[in-house]
Order: C-alpha cells, then sequence, then structure tokens
C-alpha cells in the first residue's frame, strides 16, 4: 500500500465520481435524465434552444474572406501597367522612390479580416467560474469583469449573470 | 462550400440532438455544482467535438459517450489547471526565500525541509485518521476506503462492487460520501491553518 496523500485520494475519488456519473447517466432512460435536470434547476429548454442556435450558425458555409481588393477588368489591366513602369523605373535607378510608393498606396493594400471574437474574454470566464467554484468571490468577480470589457455582450449571458450574482451574494457574507 | 460542421453532428435529426443534448446535459450537471456551469459546459463539449476533439464514429465510443468523455476531460483540466495555479503560488512563497540569496541549501535549511516533510506525513496520518473516524458507523466506505489506498486494487465502481460483494449503487454512494467527508476535513485543516 502506498502512501496517499488526503489530495491524491481526493483526485482519485474525483476520477471515480466522474466515471460513475458517466455510467449512471447512460443507464437512465431519455425520460429519467429530463427528471434529472428539472430535480437540479438545468433549464433544457434554454440550453436545446442555445444548441439550436449555435448549430444553425454553425451550419452557415464559412465566409470567404478575399485576399486582395476586387478590382475592375480595366482597372486591372492600368493596375499592371502602373506596377510595370514603377518597376522599370526603379530599375533604372530612379524610380525605386515611385515604386515604393505605388506599393504602398493606401488603396491597394489587402483588406484586413474582420474583427474576430475577443478569445481571451471566454479565458478569463472559465478561469472566473472555477474561482467562483472555489469560493474565491473577489478573484471569480475580478475575472468577470476583466471579461466584460473585453467582450461586453458576453457579460449579458445568462450563465454568467448568475455566477456573478453568486460572487456578489458569497463577498456580502464575508 | 463546405459547412463547417462535422457530418456526425449536421446529420442528427431533432429528436437524436435532442437526446443527446439531454445525454450531455445530464452528465455535465452531475459533475458541476450550479446549472449555470452544467450549460457552459455542456456547449463547451458540442464546440470542441465540433471542432478540435472529432469524434471518430468508426471507433470503440457511441457518440454519446464520447461527448460525456470529453465533457470530463474538460472538467478535468479545469480542476487541474485550479490545482496547478495554488501549487505555483505556495511555490512561489518557498522559491522566494530559496532565492535569498545562496544557492545551496544551508544544514539549518535542510533541517528545516526535513521537518516540513515530517509534518506533511504526520499531516496525511492526521486527515485519514479523521477520516476514518467520521467513516466508523459506514463498515462499506471504510471497506472501499481501504480499497482506494490500495494502489494494486482496482478502481472501477464494477469491480469494486465484485469484489466487495455489493451493488454498484452502494459503492457510488460510498464513494461520494467519502468524497464529500473528506473535503470536508480538508476545508477544516485549510480554516485552521490560515
Amino acid at each position: 500500500m502506498t502512501k496517499k496523500t488526503p489530495e491524491d485520494l481526493l483526485d482519485a475519488l474525483e476520477e471515480q465520481r466522474l466515471d460513475d456519473a458517466m455510467d449512471r447517466v447512460l443507464a437512465k432512460t431519455h425520460a429519467e435524465r429530463l427528471a434529472s435536470l428539472r430535480e437540479k434547476n438545468v433549464d433544457f429548454e434554454a440550453a436545446k434552444a442555445e444548441l439550436d442556435g449555435w448549430l444553425e450558425e454553425s451550419k452557415k458555409p464559412a465566409p470567404v474572406i478575399p485576399l486582395a481588393p476586387r478590382r475592375s477588368g480595366s482597372l486591372r489591366v492600368v493596375a499592371l501597367y502602373a506596377a510595370a513602369a514603377a518597376a522599370a523605373l526603379a530599375l533604372l535607378g530612379g524610380g525605386a522612390a515611385v515604386a515604393v510608393h505605388y506599393l504602398s498606396s493606401p488603396e491597394e493594400k489587402p483588406r484586413s479580416l474582420p474583427a474576430a471574437p475577443p478569445p481571451a474574454a471566454r479565458e478569463l470566464r472559465r478561469d472566473a467560474f472555477a474561482r467562483c467554484n472555489e469560493h474565491q468571490w473577489g478573484a471569480c468577480l475580478y475575472g468577470l469583469d476583466q471579461a466584460k470589457e473585453l467582450d461586453p455582450e458576453g457579460d449579458a449571458d445568462p450563465r454568467v449573470q448568475e455566477v456573478r450574482r453568486q460572487a456578489e451574494a458569497g463577498m456580502q457574507k464575508r | 462550400m463546405r459547412s463547417k460542421l462535422p457530418t456526425y453532428l449536421q446529420a442528427l435529426s431533432k429528436e437524436e440532438r435532442e437526446t443527446l443534448l439531454a445525454e450531455v446535459l445530464a452528465y455535465t450537471a452531475e459533475i458541476t455544482r450550479t446549472p449555470a456551469e452544467a450549460r457552459l459546459l455542456a456547449m463547451e463539449t458540442f464546440e470542441a467535438v465540433a471542432t478540435t476533439r472529432p469524434y471518430d464514429p468508426d471507433g470503440k465510443m457511441t457518440l454519446p459517450q464520447y461527448m460525456m468523455w470529453v465533457a470530463k476531460s474538460l472538467r478535468s483540466n479545469e480542476r487541474q489547471a485550479a490545482a496547478t495555479r495554488k501549487k505555483h503560488e505556495r511555490e512561489a512563497t518557498r522559491d522566494a526565500v530559496a532565492l535569498s540569496g545562496r544557492s545551496a541549501p544551508s544544514p539549518e535549511e535542510q533541517l528545516l525541509e526535513a521537518a516540513a516533510a515530517r509534518a506533511r506525513e504526520a499531516r496525511t496520518a492526521r486527515i485519514m485518521d479523521k477520516l476514518r473516524a467520521k467513516l466508523a458507523g459506514w463498515p462499506l466506505e471504510l471497506r472501499l476506503l481501504a480499497l482506494k489506498l490500495d494502489d494494486g486494487a482496482p478502481q472501477k465502481a464494477r469491480e469494486q462492487a465484485a469484489l466487495l460483494g455489493v451493488h454498484v449503487e452502494d459503492v457510488y454512494r460510498a464513494a461520494e460520501r467519502i468524497r464529500r467527508y473528506l473535503e470536508g476535513i480538508l476545508a477544516e485543516e485549510e480554516e485552521a491553518a490560515q
């Protein structure tokens, strides 16, 4: 028998709990699962709506982002001639500045990608949720506030609001 | 143009989707503490299975089993991250002391470290004694605890149930009681240490 620390034992028990829960849920019928969700105050209908929304969004084809601006045919020919002329000037020694100016012209810059939702906000919220679980209410609220700064819309999510309420209540109890 | 959603999720009918969600959500509700957390973890599981943790339909697991396994893995990562953070905080305090000038520990520091190791062992013994004392009226829990502390013993609930001659549900309940009591004792210890 090895000397397990209490923390090792707790980890082993937690691991077993997660496995046991899996067996238990798989052994239930659909109706029993719904009943257990009701018992635990988990809003299945809201989760369903959330999943449907996400699936609809995910089913949409990925947007095609052009790497360079579109130009009309005639503009493209003009641009080609202009580039050739600029390059020739550059080769002649005196036109380098012209070529650089042309190539760095704001009109010719590729379009920037649309702003993606901040990836850090989700991480911050996940960490804040974990802190809340550990009853570290201050750290939890701080994390939620940081996430809100990056993603104000995400803060309105009912799950975030619920955790925020718990943390605020926890702070008041201190 | 191709959809972002993998076929095994896209092909689900409305009923199949609902059933799958109920399975995943029932599982995440079992392993988290609040309804909000349960829903967040369930959604993260769907996202992970659609992107970074794709399902192999030719593999050994069914889709619900696989999704629960992913949820478990996400949950475990979270717990480990929290444990690692606490450990790093403790180590940072220790490092700050160690970095106070010398590279090799002095004989006094070695003595202190040995004393700390003894204190850790004593703490383990004390907590285990407290746990056994709390479980005194629960013979199955005590026998299960002995199995949990034995690395050579089976660690699966079904195998433990067979070995102990009880129903697997009894093992679930016993393990849960041990865990609850141990968490309580550890919380008391932490409070006493502060």
